[in-house]
């Protein structure tokens, strides 16, 4: 495989980790949070000064990082969560920028905005594709178990989940915990496949950039979002010539998306029977017309 | 026998309106209490207020001697306080079975890493509960349907499955908001029996909102009725109900 | 020194306000927050300035352009896409998806189109500033005061005492009962989208006079998404307040503190107002009935 292969692979199976957080939290919740790209730096620049600035190895560095994004999550979903709609999804925003100011101006340990550099390089190709799969059975497992049959009981019908039980308080800051858990792996991986980071790197854009892809996929699928994000990282680096208008497609794709396949190429269904549907298992044999 | 439910003292308002006034209430245990009133009387406010989304201005509301007031929802809910809704609120993008299982989830025994391992105890647990949940199905007539979008049945058997969502809980006391609501006379008779059934069969204790008189007639132990959030009149005697000059002119107008 | 911020702080605030308020309308009719208003204020700025560059059109007309082009692009937005996924009975959350897709591809259209190169409106004004009582005033900052303020002020009245606003108000307040009283309720939505449109057509004029025109330029309206929700989302009255509290006390960050941490206090100040009043400044809570 060529280097330029490899790197690929590897920007795809980032994309696709933190991409399978945002599917938790939007397709399967339907929160919406534009500050993801901010838990993705928190991942990046932990494991980063961890490895470089203390020499920890990636096995320890990757879940110190990985648990100071879910910190970050918990405190912010503590405080937001219970704020409606749009007003979350300000509040998340907010907080996305907030990271990338925050580490502009702590330039003595992140570099500021000129980045920090030099980082180990520890992902390779099947690192990165190992981290996936474990990543995709997790997320698949979560959903199938009470907790993301509780998330999508709140994404139908939030009453309705409080009268049989469910505390959606906790719920959706577990759904908001694991999408910054999911965010700071693949911050993680990036950080030491680039070996260079800086803030800007992890914008409004890019959460921005991930939500699309979930919308894509399909809301409520796994599967979906998975394949949309291979496709959305792949297709430009296959036709390069398209490269600049990636995002121009990226917005096309995303109106006439919602305008004419509400749910996603995908929403609520899986391509795979390893995504299965249905919660339960099927029962004796029925009888059905 | 004592009271499953008891209200006191019950008052709410709105913006400045008084939504219910000085309400009070005793369901006995394993009794059937028929809340009745016109449009706008007060009657699904009193609901919420049992069930905790609306916090009252005062009062208190007892169940089984443990007061509910100030606790969230979803904690009366797992204290055995099962309900249905005025406007049908299923799980719709789900299936019939799998708004049925979700329901029942509290007592779900296994841990988180159990969850994302699919190790342990969760096949057994998860088992155990979608048969549970078919029981339930099967007793409100739904069992071959499981497999079927909730949002996609009719709108009688959306009922049927938001009272089998709520059976799930494995709730003691079962508010149920207009059941009969849009059904004929027919069909209204096959619901009187089936909660008959249900109350038996899970020894409920049953508080009901409803408008078909017959319904509530053939159904009720006791009757409360209600006005602009006050009560006009309570008892056990519904030919006494009927006779009562201030709900007469309550549902009929001023003559 | 003060003075001078605090004059910058309003002519900041004026336009955030006039971008705010077009959210404020357009959320208290249809309930989402229109994500593709910042661009329709980015176009605006372009038509503006490639009309005035290429087309050598006095500043004026292309004002008057840049407006007509904004208010179209919003009434296109509204009646080629929001209506017709309304009219899927789709959740309102799928409104603000699609306004994200137009956002992303409005911005990208132009890097096609135009390029991503700065754009300059030339010296339209006859000097950049004055000296005032010992304060030196910029002119622009004064013209943009002006407009933002006339404009703000139409809007108040036309929005709280006419009879057209008490429709506008009827439709937002509930849409479904105005339609049974005869009220043509998607007759007020386009009108509302042409006015939000027209607001930030001028807006987009303000702010690349102020700064430059290039594609982005529609993500200083997030500031005044903030400032919206800063106020209660569907306010209009609390998107004006908000406006102008962002815009001065963002001035006085930068002045005084470090315009770096700008951002953090206006975000930090965002959040610490929604935890004391979840709805926003003037924002009605609403009960949600079961």
């Amino acid at each position: 495989m060529s280097d330029y292969t490899q790197g690929v692979i590897i920007l795809v199976c980032v994309n696709a980790v933190a991409v399978l957080g945002v599917s938790i939290l939007t397709g399967f919740t339907r929160l919406f949070s534009f500050g993801n790209a901010g838990f993705m730096a928190i991942g990046a620049y932990a494991s980063a000064i961890l490895t470089k600035q203390y020499g920890w190895p990636l096995a320890c560095s990757m879940p110190a990082a990985m648990f100071l994004a879910g910190i970050a999550a918990y405190c912010i979903g503590r405080l937001t969560l219970r704020l409606k709609g749009d007003y979350f999804l300000i509040t998340t925003l907010g907080f996305g920028e907030c990271i990338r100011v925050a580490l502009d101006y702590a330039y003595k340990y992140t570099g500021g905005p000129r980045g920090y550099s030099n980082i180990p390089h520890y992902t390779n190709v099947y690192l990165a594709i190992a981290i996936l799969i474990v990543a995709t059975i997790v997320a698949r497992n979560f959903i199938r178990s009470k907790y993301g049959w509780h998330l999508m009981a709140i994404r139908e019908q939030e009453v309705a989940a409080e009268a049989v039980g469910v505390d959606t308080a906790k719920y959706k800051l577990l759904s908001f915990v694991m999408s910054a858990l999911y965010a700071g792996c693949a911050g993680v991986l990036f950080a030491h496949f680039l070996r260079f980071i800086n803030p800007t790197m992890f914008n409004l854009d890019k959460s921005a950039e991930w939500v699309i892809t979930v919308v894509i996929g399909g809301l409520g699928s796994l599967s979906g979002s998975l394949v949309a994000s291979a496709i959305l990282t792949l297709l430009p680096e296959i036709f390069r010539s398209l490269a600049e208008y990636r995002m121009l497609l990226y917005g096309i794709a995303v109106v006439f998306i919602i305008m004419l396949r509400p749910n996603g190429l995908m929403g609520y269904r899986e391509i795979s029977s390893y995504f299965p549907r249905r919660l339960c298992p099927q029962a004796a044999p029925e009888t059905r017309k | 026998m004592s009271a499953a439910l008891s209200i006191s003292n019950l008052n709410q308002s709105f913006g400045g309106v008084r939504a219910i006034d000085d309400f009070h209430l005793n369901v006995e245990q394993e009794s059937i209490h028929g809340l009745i009133g016109p449009n706008g009387a007060g009657k699904t406010t009193v609901f919420n207020v049992i069930t905790g989304i609306y916090r009252p201005r005062s009062g208190s509301v007892l169940f089984e001697g443990r007061e509910l007031i100030g606790r969230k929802p979803f904690e009366i809910a797992n204290m055995g306080v099962g309900r249905t809704f005025q406007n049908i609120r299923l799980f719709p993008m789900l299936s019939v079975l799998e708004n049925v299982v979700i329901a029942g989830h509290r007592d779900a025994g296994y841990s988180f890493v159990e969850a994302l391992t699919h190790l342990g105890r969760y096949r057994r647990v998860v088992r155990a509960q979608c048969d549970h949940a078919r029981g339930l199905l099967a007793t409100v007539g739904l069992e071959h349907r499981e497999r079927e979008q909730a949002g996609s049945l009719p709108y009688g058997l959306q009922r049927r499955l938001e009272i089998a969502r709520a059976l799930a809980l494995r709730p003691r006391l079962l508010l149920l908001d207009e059941p009969a609501a849009g059904m004929n006379e027919e069909e209204s008779l096959g619901l009187v029996s089936f909660i008959r059934e249900i109350q038996k069969k899970f020894s409920l204790t049953i508080l009901m909102i409803e408008h078909h008189m017959d319904v509530v007639t053939s159904l009720c132990h006791d009757i409360t009725v209600l006005n602009f959030g006050r009560i006009l009149a309570q008892s056990s005697d519904i030919a006494e109900i009927k006779k009562n000059p201030a709900v007469v002119e309550a549902y009929l107008g001023k003559e | 020194m003060l003075a001078q911020q605090l004059i910058n702080g309003l002519s900041v605030g004026g336009i955030y306000a006039l971008l705010s308020t077009g959210y404020a309308l357009i959320y208290s009719l249809l309930g989402f927050s229109n994500w593709a208003h910042g661009e329709v204020a980015m176009l605006g700025a372009y038509i503006a300035v490639m009309s005035v560059i290429a087309a050598k059109l006095p500043f004026v007309a292309s004002l008057a352009l840049a407006l007509a082009g904004a208010a179209l692009i919003s009434l296109v937005n509204e009646k080629f896409f929001y209506r017709h996924i309304r009219n899927n009975n789709s959740p309102t959350m799928f409104l603000m998806i699609a306004a994200m897709g137009l956002s992303t591809t409005y911005k990208n259209l132009i890097v096609v189109l135009v390029g991503p190169k700065f754009k300059y409106f030339p010296q339209i004004l006859p000097f950049e500033s004055f000296e005032f009582c010992g304060i030196n005033v910029g002119v622009l900052d004064i013209f943009s005061i002006v407009v933002s303020l006339a404009a703000i002020v139409l809007l108040d009245v036309l929005i709280y005492h006419t009879k057209f606003g008490l429709g506008i108000r009827g439709c937002a307040s509930d849409s479904v009962t105005a339609e049974l009283l005869g009220v043509n309720v998607n007759r007020y939505i386009l009108i509302v989208f042409l006015l939000a449109g027209g607001l930030a057509g001028c807006a987009g004029v303000l702010l690349g006079m102020k700064y430059t025109v290039y594609p982005s330029l529609g993500n200083v309206a997030l500031k005044a998404f903030i400032a919206s929700v800063f106020g209660g989302l569907g306010s209009i009255r609390g998107a004006i307040l908000g406006a102008f509290m962002i815009g001065i006390l963002e001035t006085l960050v930068s002045a005084y503190v470090s315009s770096g941490l700008r951002d953090l206090f206006t975000f930090g100040l965002l959040i610490a107002i929604l935890l004391i009043r979840p709805e926003g400044l003037l924002g009605k809570s609403v009960e949600q009935k079961s």
